[in-house]
Order: C-alpha cells, then sequence, then structure tokens
C-alpha cells in the first residue's frame, strides 16, 4: 500500500500555507488599524486640549473681573451682590472675596472651599464665569448637585483632570514674592 | 483624645467656631511653618476639643461634622500631625454610617493620611475606594545608614522602579543651595527655567544645589520623575520630615538657604517675574561659590 503521510503533509502545507498568510497579513492589518486608531485618538485628545486651552484663555481676557480694580468696580456696580455672589451666605461671601489674589494676568488664588460647601456647580459656575475661571468648576467635587444643569457641569471631558490639572492647584495659593504655599482651603490658578 | 459632650445647644455654635477657626487660619498661614502650625493647633483646641469624637457625633447633624471634618482636615494638613488624621478618619466613619460619604470626603481623608505620613494606610483607602482621583502611592525603602544618620534625610524618586528610596544628607562640610521647590509651583518652574539657561548659574547649581519638594498633603512622585528628566543636575528629592532642617524656617516654594557646613549664611526668597539672579549671585559670592 502506498504511503500516503508524505502525500497528507504536502496537501495540508498546500492548503493551510494560503490561510497562515493569510492570516498573518489580517493580524498586519489589524495592528497597523489599532496603531492608526492610537494616533487618531492621541490626535484628538490633543486637538481637544489645544482647544480647551483656547477657550480658557478667550474666556480669561473676556472676564469681567480680571483685578482687584475691577473687584472694586463690580461690588460698586451691584452694592446688594446681585447674583451671582448673592448666592453665598454672608460669612461666606466675606470668606471669598477676602481670599481672591490677584496677579497681572487675573483671579490667581481663592478660597473654594466656601463654595463647595454653600454653592451648587451652577452657583459655582456663575461665580467663577466672572473670572475667567468657570471650567475649574467641573473639579470641585464636594459641591452638591441639585439639578440636571449641576450634573451636567459636572460631567467631565476625555481631558479633564480633578485637583492637578495643568491650569490648577488645589491646596495651594500664590503668596508675595513669588513663591506658592499650602492651603487648606484655597486654589492656585494658571494666573498665579 | 477624650472629649466632654456638650448637647443640642453646640448646633449653632460649631458654626460659629468654625467661622473663628479659619479666621486664626487666615491670620496664621503668613507665619513661618512652625508658629503657624501652633497657632492653628492650639485654635482647633480651643474651639472644638468639647466635642468628643467619636461618641458624640452621633448627635450632630451631618452639616455638623462636615465643619469638624474640614477643620480636622486643615489643621492635619498644616501640622502634618497623625492626631488628626485619626480624628479625621472617625468623622468620616461616622459619615459612612449613614450613608453620606463621597469621593470628595475620601479624597480628602487620602490627604489627611499623605500629609501626616501614614502611606500606608493612605494605600489601602486609594485600593478600596479606586473610584477617586489621587497620585498612586509608591514602596517606601530606606537605604543602608540612614537609621544611624544624625541629620536631614529624602526621599530620592528611583528612576526605574515605582519607589521613594530614603536616603541620609550630609551637610557638614559642605557647601549647598538647598532650595525648597515643588514640581506643581510654576514659580519653581520659572526659577529651574531660568537658571537651567543661564549657564553660569546652571553650572554651580548643577554641582552644588538640591531641590527639595517640603512634606505636604501630595506625594508627586510621577511629576519630580518628569522634572529629574528635564532638568537634569537640578533634581528634586522629597523632604522626609520639616523637623529635620534646622535652618528652613518656612517651606514654601522656591526659597534658596545658602548653607556651608550646615550652617545658613544666607536666603533668597521666591521667584518673581523679574527674577533673583542678582540675588543669587549676591548669595552665591557670600557662600564662597562666585
Amino acid at each position: 500500500m502506498p504511503n500516503l503521510r508524505p502525500r497528507f503533509f504536502i496537501l495540508a502545507f498546500v492548503t493551510l500555507l494560503p490561510l497562515a498568510a493569510g492570516a498573518s497579513e489580517l493580524n498586519e492589518q489589524i495592528s497597523k488599524h489599532d496603531d492608526l486608531a492610537h494616533e487618531l485618538n492621541h490626535q484628538l485628545l490633543t486637538q481637544i486640549e489645544s482647544h480647551g486651552e483656547r477657550q480658557k484663555e478667550i474666556a480669561r481676557l473676556l472676564a469681567p473681573i480680571k483685578s482687584t480694580e475691577d473687584l472694586g468696580q463690580y461690588l460698586k456696580t451691584y452694592p446688594n451682590y446681585n447674583e451671582p455672589f448673592s448666592a453665598l451666605s454672608e460669612t461666606g461671601r466675606q470668606l471669598f472675596i477676602d481670599s481672591l489674589t490677584f496677579t497681572e494676568k487675573g483671579l490667581a488664588s481663592f478660597n473654594y472651599v466656601v463654595l463647595e460647601r454653600e454653592l451648587t456647580p451652577s452657583e459655582i459656575y456663575a461665580v467663577l464665569r466672572l473670572f475667567g475661571l468657570a471650567y475649574i468648576t467641573e473639579s470641585l467635587e464636594g459641591s452638591r448637585v441639585e439639578t440636571a444643569l449641576d450634573a451636567l457641569i459636572m460631567e467631565r471631558g476625555p481631558s479633564a483632570k480633578t485637583g492637578h490639572s495643568d491650569s490648577f492647584r488645589d491646596g495651594y495659593y500664590c503668596s508675595s514674592p513669588g513663591t506658592c504655599s499650602v492651603s487648606s482651603t484655597k486654589l492656585c490658578t494658571s494666573n498665579c | 483624645m477624650i472629649l466632654l459632650l456638650q448637647g443640642c445647644a453646640a448646633a449653632p455654635q460649631i458654626q460659629d467656631r468654625y467661622s473663628e477657626y479659619r479666621r486664626v487660619e487666615e491670620s496664621a498661614i503668613s507665619h513661618p511653618f512652625s508658629k503657624r502650625a501652633t497657632m492653628i493647633s492650639d485654635a482647633y483646641e480651643r474651639l472644638f476639643s468639647s466635642y468628643e469624637i467619636p461618641g458624640d457625633l452621633q448627635n450632630l447633624p451631618p452639616d455638623e461634622i462636615e465643619l469638624l471634618m474640614e477643620a480636622t482636615k486643615a489643621t492635619v494638613i498644616y501640622t502634618l500631625d497623625p492626631v488628626y488624621a485619626r480624628q479625621h478618619g472617625l468623622l468620616l466613619k461616622e459619615l459612612e454610617k449613614r450613608g453620606l460619604t463621597t469621593n470628595s470626603h475620601y479624597k480628602e481623608h487620602f490627604r489627611a493620611l499623605i500629609s501626616s505620613g501614614q502611606f500606608e494606610q493612605a494605600r489601602q483607602l486609594a485600593e478600596q475606594k479606586s473610584s477617586i482621583d489621587v497620585e498612586p502611592v509608591p514602596e517606601f525603602v530606606t537605604a543602608a545608614g540612614v537609621a544611624d544618620h544624625q541629620g536631614p534625610t529624602e526621599w530620592i524618586v528611583d528612576r526605574n522602579n515605582f519607589q521613594l528610596i530614603r536616603k541620609a544628607i550630609e551637610l557638614d562640610d559642605e557647601t549647598l543651595v538647598i532650595v525648597t521647590a515643588h514640581p506643581y509651583c510654576h514659580f519653581t518652574q520659572d526659577a529651574a527655567q531660568s537658571i537651567n539657561s543661564t549657564p553660569w548659574l546652571r553650572e554651580i547649581f548643577r554641582q552644588h544645589s538640591k531641590w527639595i519638594v517640603p512634606r505636604d498633603h501630595t506625594l508627586p512622585f510621577g511629576a519630580v520623575r518628569e522634572w529629574n528628566v528635564r532638568y537634569p543636575g537640578l533634581d528634586m528629592s522629597l523632604a522626609v520630615s520639616r523637623d529635620e532642617w534646622h535652618f528652613i524656617d518656612e517651606w514654601r516654594t522656591p526659597v534658596f538657604y545658602f548653607v556651608s557646613d550646615n550652617q545658613l549664611v544666607d536666603k533668597v526668597v521666591g521667584w518673581p517675574d523679574e527674577g533673583r539672579e542678582s540675588e543669587l549671585e549676591s548669595a552665591l559670592k557670600k557662600l564662597g561659590l562666585l
């Protein structure tokens, strides 16, 4: 009886080789696709972050309060603490206003604990928008969420971080001359 | 710490005491570290020692427990004392019993544990509450010779492993510029960039400086590692204890301490917009490095 084994292996080799080659080519294509997807995701994140940084800079430049003088003018214009400061208690308002430190760029540090304790995210957003810093609101996790708008504000995008964003640092404040100091209530913004 | 029950009449008083505590804090933070810590701990004891923790907590409404937590957390941050971190933990447990805790509460407790050097507990908390956004806690290793060392020590950020290695720092017979610094502090970053881009300053600082991150509520392992890659020769390490540094009276960043044979020769504070190159030059001359 002829030995069919070598023919079997040859047949198997001939049959399976194209499949193996095809699988290898497929794996290579998948790998290239993964690399491309990763690169696209990275580019997208970079664009989002770049766009985000531009938006922050625009907000800063358009902020109505960028200095102690601006603050004084604002409080004179709204002597009865019209929105949004009116959401704070009298004590809280004083604590917050007393904590404000400005540089030539704008608000450099402030008491965020009093905002978290007394205000909802939408109320905090309204306060910080005056200083061009509304984006910080989503990172103030201690605030109480009461409405759908509050929940929306507290949703975080793909590049958002908490507490250690490149745009601010909680637990520190700008102290003169040209130093950072620890604080249990303040955070230090990118204007510091 | 055993405290006495005051009763329901305490309800409005906690807010008043908390406001008073914050006023003391605001006036204390401009003082050097040791005096600030004493002022704040004295205020905490005076204002809150009448509330028994945990015995009386069940009688307190949640908002008052929150105020106590805030004051306790603040006291840990300024004193670095584990006693207050334990108090904070007991307050947290009371909120847990009532189902009122949030990620923010756990994050603040994590910071209290880091501030007070209770790193293993901090690690366990981070592992149990993976949704809180905190820095991972590295492994702590002690190098040979530290136990017998009479002087400051530092935690070196290992380049390859997720470890902080405690090593002794020799100050006797040394001429050094000790810089209190923080990778998150942009004044520190400005100083390093300026020094690194000024050849004569870069040369001196690469040979004679140590950049020390103060003990506080953060453990910036990753940021320090990145810093050390970015500024070779201006390597940062982490202070183990503020008490080890007899000539450092304030832990703002950056502050430059010019030290010869473990004695302070000069000090330059901060890095404002105009820089501090001329002050550094003057201090370096006093130190004999220029």
